[in-house]
């Protein structure tokens, strides 16, 4: 059977890097990996996505500097979360791999125009993804379809009250691939706590490995605990890019799921980056995301856990 | 003796609410104002005298706002009937509003009567014109307590706002930005509150036949007017089950020690959204990437109460 073959748009911080060894070393063929700014800088997403793959140490596939900024708002990005560079402090040596020249987002358009049933995998704000949409719809609606992390339905104040990080930081972009007729999966940040939170024995078990990857894992997302710890008083770690990236890996840790017409707010400053969710079809328009309410926990943790080991 | 004046747009379960607070021992109502909302602002009177009717009491019925401060009218007479009573053919009232506006009221009593608590059930434009007409005179009032707003995924009117804000979310911003004590009561609390057990407030087919098996008039009146808010239900649910926001309120200002969990949070109303109008927006502190915002909290929201004290509290106003 053909893999999978999927990009991977991401700002790579510390959950993200998970997310691109778990891919790297999956059966999906990852055919690039395009980076955007978001958790950080352009320049650090770019670094911490070559980092990764370097610890991945399987193939490595090209990968692009993409937008370094939102399509229109001021880039806010969330060092107190992930650490100055990225990856809780570790301040890992400069790797021996080389970015690609050229634009993301072009790498993206020519893929999507050349080649058949590929999918796209986003990790941080959709800016790269949007501007491809804009510059050229009919290569994007080729995409078959987008697995996104981003949004909460239920959950309050991960990022604002009620916008996730991902969508608030770039919420025009988000709103052009909402409008984009690409079908689109979002994992929200609801199903990243709760029985998937990576707790102190998830974290005892991927050091009792004693691969560079295990302790990667544990490592690059030392500043993620300390902030998950102050802010929800858990000693524990939520790993939203791993869950979706579980779900491109191993689609059956999908539970339940709700087929849904999604929009967003733009105007309120309030609201800014609330995904707005028609979950009585009141407006009787086609849906738009298949949004993921449940997902498997433990085998989304074995899919964590096989990456490192 | 607890002192408490009621603003009400006067639906079905506005009505319930009434009996309820005018049936209450150690209470005193002070006062019913009237505001459009629900139904517009003539029905809302009406359906305030003829609750006071089947209660029994005798309470001035102050008018006040037709029309919210900015926007454009709403209205739920698709939830609770054209006349906001089920349109079940309830007759009345023989009673009379007084001649005075409702907000000149409110002002008037807040500054004659220490520790007032106001409990509203409807929009809010009211209260907020008598907080800017007299701030001073307002800023008396013990508390307030709101039946109004609902927590993310749970809003009804639109995706996200609840009816009473949506209404008027101007005067709902002036209201929650007052600065006196508020508390709060979502409308996911007129279903399961947070989900915990024992927090389940409405009313099945098996509790709304013990009230049909009372036979009492203030029953029968009950039964009367909920039959819009049976039908609505049954569109959406397909079963007969009966949601009772005001009631609710009246509770938790009532019946503290029905409420099984309150907490503080900071409490914003979008009034500039395009999707997001009329939504309460609820900060708690923690959990937020933005971790350098100041936060205070300004809101006690109610986010539970015991469902068998709700529902004994309101047979024993149907004696």
């Amino acid at each position: 059977m053909n893999k999978r073959k999927y990009i991977i748009d991401t700002d790579t911080a510390s959950d993200d890097a998970v997310a691109l060894v778990m891919a790297l070393r999956s059966d999906l063929d990852i055919l690039a990996i395009t980076c955007t700014a978001g958790n950080l800088s352009l320049a650090k997403t770019t670094r911490n996505a070559r980092l990764s793959c370097m610890f991945a140490n399987t193939y490595i596939p090209p990968i692009y500097a993409g937008s370094d900024r939102p399509l229109v708002k001021t880039l806010v990005v969330g060092e107190n979360v992930h650490g100055r560079d990225g990856l809780g402090d570790m301040f890992y040596p400069e790797p021996d791999i080389q970015l690609e020249k050229g634009h993301a987002v072009d790498a993206m358009l020519e893929i999507a125009r050349t080649q058949d049933d590929v999918g796209l995998i986003t990790l941080g704000p959709l800016t790269n993804v949007a501007m491809a949409i804009l510059l050229d719809p009919g290569a994007m609606r080729k995409i078959t379809h987008i697995i996104a992390m981003g949004g909460q339905y239920r959950m309050t104040n991960g990022c604002t009250a009620n916008a996730e990080f991902n969508i608030w930081v770039d919420g025009e972009a988000a709103k052009i691939v909402l409008e984009s007729g690409i079908p689109i999966t979002m994992v929200p940040l609801d199903v990243c706590y709760g029985e998937a939170e990576i707790t102190a024995e998830d974290r005892a078990y991927l050091k009792s490995l004693k691969t560079a990857r295990g302790d990667f894992f544990v490592d690059c997302n030392r500043h993620l605990l300390a902030y998950n710890q102050r802010s929800y008083n858990k000693d524990i770690i939520s790993m939203p890019d791993p869950t979706a990236m579980a779900l491109a890996i191993d689609p059956s840790i999908v539970l339940d799921a709700v087929d849904v017409y999604t929009r967003i707010e733009l105007r309120s400053p309030l609201s800014y980056g609330q995904l707005i969710y028609d979950f009585y079809g009141r407006h009787k328009k086609a849906t738009n995301v298949r949004l993921i309410t449940k997902i498997d926990a433990q085998k989304f943790k074995q899919c964590v856990f096989k990456a490192a080991e | 003796m607890r002192k408490i004046i009621i603003d009400t747009d006067t639906g079905s379960d506005d009505a319930i609410a009434l009996l309820m607070a005018l049936s209450e021992k150690d209470t005193e109502v002070l006062a019913l104002t009237t505001v459009f909302g629900n139904v517009n602002l003539a029905q809302a009177t009406r359906n305030a005298l003829i609750s006071c009717e089947v209660a029994g009491v005798n309470v001035p019925v102050y008018p006040g706002m037709d029309r919210p401060l900015v926007r454009e009218r709403i209205e739920a007479i698709h939830v609770h009937g054209n006349d906001g009573l089920g349109d079940a053919g309830v007759l009345g009232p023989k009673s009379k509003a007084e001649n005075k506006h409702a907000v000149t009221a409110l002002i008037d009593i807040i500054a004659k009567h220490d520790d007032i608590e106001l409990i509203t059930l409807g929009p809010l434009t009211n209260v907020a014109l008598a907080m800017r007409k007299a701030p001073e005179v307002l800023k008396r009032l013990k508390k307030i307590i709101c039946m109004g707003g609902a927590q993310l995924g749970y809003a009804a009117e639109t995706e996200v706002a609840e009816f009473n804000i949506l209404a008027d979310p101007e005067a709902a911003k002036i209201v929650f930005e007052f600065g006196i004590p508020l508390v709060m009561v979502p409308l996911e609390l007129c279903l399961n509150g947070d989900g915990r057990k024992g927090a389940e407030t409405m009313l099945d087919e098996q509790d709304l036949n013990a009230i049909k098996a009372m036979g009492t008039h203030k029953a029968e009146f009950l039964l009367k007017i909920v039959s819009s808010l049976l039908k609505f239900h049954e569109i959406y649910y397909g079963d007969v089950g009966l949601e009772l926001p005001d009631p609710c309120a009246v509770a938790v200002a009532l019946r503290p020690e029905l409420i099984l969990n309150a907490y503080s949070a900071n409490v914003t109303i979008d009034t500039s959204g395009s999707l997001s109008y009329g939504q309460t927006v609820v900060n708690t502190k923690g959990g937020t990437v933005l971790e350098d915002q100041i936060y205070s909290a300004n809101v006690s929201i109610v986010s539970a109460i015991d469902g068998k004290g709700f529902k004994a509290m309101i047979q024993e106003a149907l004696q």
